[in-house]
């Protein structure tokens, strides 16, 4: 049984560096999955489906705020605060970049910008949910293991 | 007359070594090479061995008397028989008889008067004459001296042996020996050494071949030394076809055998080097080629960059357009491409220029400590991971040098970008630092110059113009230094020479010196395989195939590194330990100005862009920088202002505190930070000191995003506090207003209220004591049961100041100045990290 949860551990962890490598993650990820050693052991698996959540709360707002004329930037900014941080904080590098592409069309108050902003934003998070659900997945399986 | 004698004589044939067909008539009849001419003479001369080259003959007989004239036998004579009538022996027979004999007699005595006569005359006549025996002997004493003169004269020994091949006749002989020691003798017996035996074997062989021949014998002996003979031998043979002996002759040829292996020597080497010649001939023509090549290949890539860029810069545009998903994709792959492609092109014609000698060095003067500080803030500015930057400048190194700032620029940001590029955790720094001039030769050939040591410095001063001249001619790329030479007309400081640690190799030239000064650009990466090291440096080489896929990359940077190192002077080593780290290092010789530098120039802090510019950090040799965790990577001005000065404060403002000898510098950096404009964290010790809690210090998260405060929270909680979580900032005045709070962890950007009006609203209340700043924002003065120190609407008249810490994602509208404006002591910036969270523990709850 610890075998099997070290194999799958150990296939988290690949799959974790892979993306470290791709630079979709960064060392970020790293220390928040180690949080659940002093928090709760749910730590991770609770807090991947929180950040979608999140991320797909903010980036349906960020695209209803694009498509009303005329364009809302100060809604549009504090959004991307939003993303930027919680992208952060989990580690999720290329989508924090993203935002920061989307600030700067924000702040250039360049609807064209955004919107290709906003595309690469959701291109980056699509790309990112589908590893994080296999990470949730595996999680899921070590936690249970661990239960 | 004589010449018919000559003709008819039949001398000893003497056999001319010359060739036979080439002179007259005239110059051959002594030769007696052909005596064919006289076949009738000499028939007894029968060849043997089937060779026709007549071979001597010893004649027994010397037909030398001129021919007897033969008795005429074709003159009859008359018998005259006597007739007489008379009866026989009658008186009248008789009478008749004695008359007729009377005739006869007188006839007779007539005739042997008449032959008296001409015997006489005769006589008279042979005794005019000279004798035939005369003549003879006179031609025989011509020939015979002529031949002597020959055998004497001639280089060459020649000698007559018999059948035993002992010495009948020997002319010429070495002088040394005497007649009586060599007639009778054979070689052997004459003189001993290596060649005697060969040469006596050699005539045997003749002797019974029976046929002439020529060897060339080396002979040496202690006779006459080493000497090289060609001799020539021939049998003689009797009439009657027996051996009897050989004649030979040899001539020394040793110089000439010396010179015919000289020749031959000579001949050897200029085949040789001709094959040189034409291997050189083909080198020129392939570097010609070469270098036609690469000077086309810099003339296209310059060609191709153009245009190249061109497309490049298109796409960034239409990145700017509205793209759907798929064609953004294709333009991102588009973009990154070129830009791979373009920065081929650069390394190319870079390292092209440098091995084509186009490159041309500048020298200019800069200071060491900034260009450290720039490349290390620029790579921390693109720097996408958690890894440290620090730079490291030696005390001794001098605060400005003379070189070429743009290509040392160049290489410290190729190894800086290599060593991030392979480093994934720990760090990534440039030391600097002063060493001792390599012994082993330097690339300038100026210093060579001067063999003078430190201790003619410092009587140097009549040397001055002498000096001025060597150190302008070694001054290759350096004008500008010796120009600032000749204007100055200070005295030189001796002492100053002397106690300069820098100098370890000096000019005599007193104002100017070289010095060398090695950088190491250390990480902590993956490292280098040793197998890999040796050709790291060449061109288009990576560490293996799997590295160029994963990392990317060309292999150009080392290899222009390496050049423009040489180039200048220096030199260029790796060393590296695989899993653990590598360290590239390169020194390189900067000339240095002696002329002190005016380095309380007030103009030149405002020329900083950092906050570091007092005299302090100009001799700072030390810096830090840690990622911009995430940050922007393009920057523009105002927000590279902030970004920057983030960056140093920040890591500095935590790192600083640490430093030995530098917390002095903390509180004067708040000082100069409240002045300047730009934006650092303040590190004063302005807040008042807290009243050391005993209890468990009360924290207070004000942070609207779950994530975040999951993450911060369970972090706090690994640090071993418990926080209180709200979730805007009217929640925050609440909480406040309920509980004194020893650290306030505000998030900027809320809804509702965002954490810079909370602060206002709660500072007013530190400052004033009451709560109308909350009231006016529509916060109802809160009703909460007080537990330790109600901050209720009874105010205490001192309320102590709760430190409140901004949490930022870094984006304008949060600048520090804000933070600060609004009465935050400090910030952090997202995503909060360990390090973070302990500092700001560290720094506000003790």
């Amino acid at each position: 049984m610890a075998t099997n949860r070290e194999a799958l551990n150990q296939q988290l962890q690949q799959i974790v560096n892979s993306l470290k490598e791709q630079g979709i993650l960064d060392n970020q990820f790293g220390i928040v999955h180690s949080l659940k050693e002093y928090n709760s052991p749910f730590f991770l698996a609770e807090m991947i489906p929180m950040f979608s959540q999140n991320v797909q709360t903010i980036l349906r707002d960020l695209t209803r705020t694009l498509e009303k004329e005329p364009v809302n930037y100060y809604d549009l900014e504090e959004y991307c605060i939003k993303l930027k941080g919680c992208t952060s904080s989990i580690g999720a590098r290329r989508m924090a970049l993203a935002c920061v592409t989307l600030r700067q069309a924000v702040d250039n108050k360049n609807k064209d910008g955004c919107d290709s902003a906003l595309n690469g934003m959701r291109h980056e998070y699509q790309n990112l949910q589908s590893s994080l659900d296999i990470i949730l997945e595996l999680e899921r399986r070590i936690v249970s293991h661990q239960a | 007359m004589e010449n018919d004698n000559i003709e008819e004589m039949d001398v000893e044939v003497l056999h001319s070594m010359w060739p036979e067909d080439i002179g007259n008539d005239a110059g051959n009849q002594f030769n007696m090479d052909r005596p064919g001419a006289d076949q009738d003479m000499l028939e007894e001369h029968i060849s043997y061995g089937g060779d026709k080259r007549p071979i001597s003959i010893l004649d027994g007989i010397y037909d030398i008397w001129q021919e007897v004239p033969r008795r005429r036998n074709s003159v009859v004579v008359q018998n005259k028989r006597l007739e007489i009538d008379a009866e026989y022996d009658t008186v009248i027979y008789w009478k008749q008889r004695a008359v007729h004999l009377e005739k006869l007699l007188e006839a007779s005595v007539q005739r042997e008067h008449m032959l008296m006569e001409k015997v006489q005359e005769s006589i008279k006549s042979l005794e005019r004459q000279s004798s035939p025996v005369e003549e003879l002997s006179q031609i025989l004493k011509r020939a015979d001296n002529f031949l002597h003169f020959v055998l004497q004269n001639a280089p060459v020994v020649i000698g007559h042996q018999d059948k035993e091949l002992r010495y009948r006749f020997i002319y010429n002989h070495f002088p040394s020996l005497q007649e009586e020691d060599i007639i009778g003798k054979t070689d052997v017996e004459i003189f001993t050494g290596a060649g005697v035996k060969e040469s006596q074997e050699f005539k045997k062989e003749v002797l019974e071949r029976g046929l002439p021949a020529k060897r060339e014998i080396t002979f040496e002996t202690e006779l006459f030394g080493s000497k090289t003979f060609l001799i020539y031998v021939e049998p003689v043979f009797s009439k009657a076809g027996d051996t009897i002996g050989v004649n030979y002759m040899g001539m020394d040829v040793t110089d000439q055998v010396r010179k015919r292996e000289k020749m031959m020597k000579i001949r050897e080497e200029i085949a040789v080097q001709k094959a040189k010649e034409t291997e050189l001939n083909k080198t020129i023509h392939i570097t010609e080629e070469t270098m036609r090549a690469k000077q086309m290949l810099a003339t296209m890539s310059h060609e191709i960059r153009s245009p190249l860029s061109g497309v490049v810069s298109i796409a960034e545009i239409l990145a700017t357009t509205n793209l759907d998903r798929h064609q953004r994709q294709l333009l991102n792959v588009m973009l990154s491409s070129g830009d791979l492609v373009l920065q081929l092109i650069n390394d190319i014609l870079d390292l092209s220029k440098v091995e084509s000698g186009v490159m041309k060095l500048e020298a200019t003067k800069f200071r060491p400590r900034e260009v450290v500080k720039h490349v290390l803030q620029t790579a921390a500015a693109s720097l996408q991971k958690i890894l440290t930057l620090e730079g490291h400048v030696a005390d001794d190194v001098p605060l400005e040098v003379t070189g070429d700032v743009l290509r040392i620029r160049q290489i410290l940001t190729n190894l800086i970008s290599n060593a991030v590029k392979f480093t994934h955790e720990g760090k990534v720094g440039i030391n600097l630092y002063v060493i001792p001039e390599p012994s082993s030769g330097n690339g300038e050939g100026g210093p060579q110059m001067f063999i003078d040591d430190q201790s003619t410095v410092s009587a140097n001063i009549p040397k001055e113009e002498k000096c001025l001249s060597p150190s302008q001619s070694s001054c290759t790329s350096k004008g500008s230094h010796t120009q600032n030479h000749a204007l100055n007309d200070e005295p030189i400081d001796p002492i100053n020479h002397d106690d300069s640690k820098q100098e370890d190799k000096e000019n005599s030239h007193p104002l100017e010196t070289t010095v060398w000064i090695r950088c190491d650009v250390y990480d902590t990466g993956i490292g280098i395989p040793e197998h890999a090291l040796p050709t790291l440096f060449k061109k288009y080489m990576q560490v293996s195939a799997d590295h160029a896929r994963k990392y990317g990359g060309t292999g150009l940077g080392l290899a222009i590194c390496k050049q423009l190192v040489e180039l200048m002077g220096g030199h260029m080593t790796v060393s590296s330990r695989e899993h653990s780290g590598s360290t590239f290092t390169f020194i390189l010789p900067y000339k240095v100005s002696l002329i002190s530098d005016h380095s309380d120039d007030p103009d030149e802090l405002s020329d900083m862009a950092d906050d570091d510019a007092s005299t302090d950090d100009k001799n700072a040799g030390f810096f830090q920088f840690h990622p911009r965790t995430l940050e922007m990577t393009s920057l523009e001005d105002t927000c590279s202002v902030v970004d920057a000065a983030e960056t140093l404060s920040e890591p500095e403002s935590f790192k600083e505190v640490d430093e030995m000898g530098k917390t002095s510098e903390a509180p004067e950096m708040c000082l100069r930070l409240e002045i300047s404009e730009r934006s650092s964290q303040c590190t004063s010790s302005s807040s008042p000191e807290e009243p050391k809690s005993t209890l468990k210090p009360k924290i207070l998260l004000v942070e609207d995003s779950k994530i975040n405060v999951m993450v911060t929270q369970s972090m706090m909680k690994q640090l071993g506090h418990t926080i209180d979580v709200v979730n805007n900032g009217i929640e925050a005045v609440r909480a406040v207003q309920c509980r004194s709070y020893d650290l306030i962890l505000m998030d900027v950007c809320m809804p509702v209220m965002d954490g810079l009006q909370a602060t206002r609203i709660i500072r007013s209340f530190e400052e004033t004591g009451n709560w109308d700043a909350a009231v006016k924002a529509g916060i109802e003065p809160s009703t909460c049961s007080s537990d330790s120190l109600p901050n209720g609407h009874d105010s205490m008249t001192v309320t102590k100041r709760v430190p409140i810490i901004a949490m930022t994602a870094n984006a304008l509208s949060e600048s520090a100045d804000e933070c600060y404006a609004n009465g935050m002591d400090s910030f952090v910036s997202k995503p909060v990290t360990f390090q973070k969270l302990t500092q700001c523990l560290q720094q506000y709850l003790t």
